[in-house]
């Protein structure tokens, strides 16, 4: 069992396909079990990419997508 | 090989005006090199023979009436099938919410219209333009070696203009969807700047990262076709090379995936701009190994949130791959999201400091040439094909990839430049600084 602190430094790559699922329902998506499973690999590529970028110091604001334009086109 | 199907788009205006060739007869070749030579490339899904012969009529007698709409008069020009084209079919290469009956034409192609360029076909994409083939629909073939994929997601509008089947075409690149496949293909593709080229009925993939633009054999048709999605000028004329300063991107990770004969044909280029008196330097910037991760953190929940009610409606419509993508990208956490932008602005911010001490950023367009098939979004060969295209969707950056040579087994090389913001024109010409110096080579595929 997992103590609090050891919980919050888990990854968001360290879960399994009913992980997954609970994950894809709070985002909008309702799979089966089976369906999770499937989808998990994808998942797991894509959130260790997430840990990557959690590992790295980046100062500056985010949000605001494409606002990164230096300035806007008239 | 006829010269007249592979003429640059300045050359066929010349020879419409002087009579010397129509518009319904270039229409018609074009048509008929179509059905003669799809069967092995599988570049078009939809053919607009009666609407492009229509057209074609139309600029021939405005021609003889006097009334000239400019370079694209009369040309024929293919448009991806994720493009609105009022009275042709969307399929989107899906068989999800597929095919769409537009009845307004996306804003680009109302240009194009204006323009005067004869519409002849909608072109093969991967499905929705994600990562991956529907495999009731099949990948476009390379004109180089139709045992090779064309590269995604615009292969069929690279394909149909490496081929000659069309004399330009009008692609979308997300995070190198142009680019790529003009590599793989041997022709020239623009990522415009972000924002240039209105997207309105144009299939959203992700709306942060998604840029038209256009494909075509020449830079300077590129120009053309570019000129008349925007209504904006794109001279692409540089007054000589010296003095100009390119800088040569460090890309982490580029060892692992170079190929020879990809990297012997860049040093080359650098050495002909050079020769032609510009400044070659290397330049780097930090966290550039994380851009690929930052693009799909980005483009995955968009592309998620964008199929939202597709997904759920009719899941089994696409193929297996696009759906797992759109699927998986429900989990994506909103912290990733942010941290995703968070690297974007830094980027962004960066890039603008090195254009203080370079006028462009040259690397190669992908470190390696067509494969058989286009490696899946995420793994390890989706990063390796996206290693120099997918940060300057990210960062907003106008990026051309142009001819560059071809490898000892004959295929196509890329030349990937990058320029500052609203800078297109300046990539424009470099390119064709390089063209004059690297000439294109035309496809070898012809009728059986």
């Amino acid at each position: 069992m997992l103590e609090h602190g050891d919980a919050m430094q888990s990854k968001p790559s360290d879960i399994d396909a009913e992980t997954l699922r609970r994950m894809l329902r709070a985002g909008g998506l309702e799979v089966t079990a089976g369906r999770a499973e499937r989808i998990l690999p994808v998942a797991l590529a894509l959130l260790r990419g997430c840990d990557r970028l959690a590992a790295l110091d980046i100062e500056g604001p985010g949000g605001a997508g494409i606002a990164q334009a230096p300035d806007p086109l008239p | 090989m006829s010269e007249i199907d592979f003429l640059s788009i300045a050359e066929l205006g010349t020879r419409y005006r002087r009579k010397a060739l129509s518009p319904v007869e270039v229409t018609r070749r074009a048509l008929a090199r179509i059905k003669a030579l799809d069967g092995k490339l599988n570049a078009f899904i939809t053919l607009l023979e009666t609407e492009a012969l229509a057209q074609a009529a139309a600029a021939e007698r405005e021609l003889a009436a006097g009334i000239d709409h400019g370079p694209l008069h009369g040309v024929p020009v293919a448009i991806k099938d994720l493009i609105a084209v009022a009275g042709a079919p969307t399929t989107f290469a899906s068989r999800a919410g597929s095919p769409q009956h537009p009845t307004e034409d996306a804003a680009l192609v109302r240009n194009l219209r204006k323009a005067g360029a004869v519409l002849i076909g909608k072109t093969n994409l991967l499905e929705y333009a994600y990562g991956a083939v529907h495999p009731e629909i099949g990948q476009t073939n390379n004109p180089w070696d139709p045992a090779r994929t064309s590269g995604g997601s615009s292969g069929g509008s690279a394909a149909g203009v490496a081929a000659g089947l069309c004399f330009g075409a009008v692609g979308t690149d997300t995070g190198g969807s142009i680019r790529i496949p003009a590599a793989y293909c041997g022709v020239v593709g623009l990522k415009p700047s972000f924002g240039l080229v209105d997207l309105e009925g144009v299939q959203a993939l992700s709306w942060s990262l998604d840029h038209a633009g256009p494909l075509a054999r020449r830079v300077a048709d590129a120009a053309r076709l570019l000129e008349g999605m925007t209504g904006r000028l794109f001279p692409a004329r540089l007054h000589g090379l010296k003095g100009l300063k390119i800088g040569v991107m460090a890309h982490p990770g580029e060892s692992r995936f170079i190929q020879p004969a990809v990297k012997a044909h860049f040093e080359a280029a650098l050495a002909v701009l050079e020769e032609g008196g510009a400044e070659v330097q290397p330049v780097s910037l930090p966290d550039l190994d994380h851009a690929a991760d930052a693009l799909l953190a980005i483009l995955e929940p968009e592309a998620s949130v964008i199929h939202q009610r597709l997904i759920a409606a009719e899941p089994e419509g696409f193929g297996e791959m696009t759906r797992l993508q759109i699927e998986a990208g429900f989990a994506l956490p909103a912290t990733a999201y942010i941290r995703a932008q968070q690297l974007q602005r830094a980027l962004a911010r960066r890039y603008s400091g090195l254009f203080a001490t370079v006028d462009a950023i040259l690397s190669p367009s992908v470190p390696w040439v067509a494969p058989a098939e286009d490696p899946a979004l995420g793994d390890d060969g989706g990063e390796g094909e996206m290693l120099y295209s997918a940060v300057y969707n990210l960062v907003g950056l106008p990026a051309l990839s142009v001819f560059g040579g071809l490898s000892p087994e004959r295929l196509p090389v890329g030349i990937q430049i990058v320029t500052p913001w609203r800078a297109d024109d300046l990539a424009l010409s470099i390119g064709a600084a390089l063209e004059t110096r690297i000439p294109p080579i035309a496809a070898p595929l012809e009728p059986d």
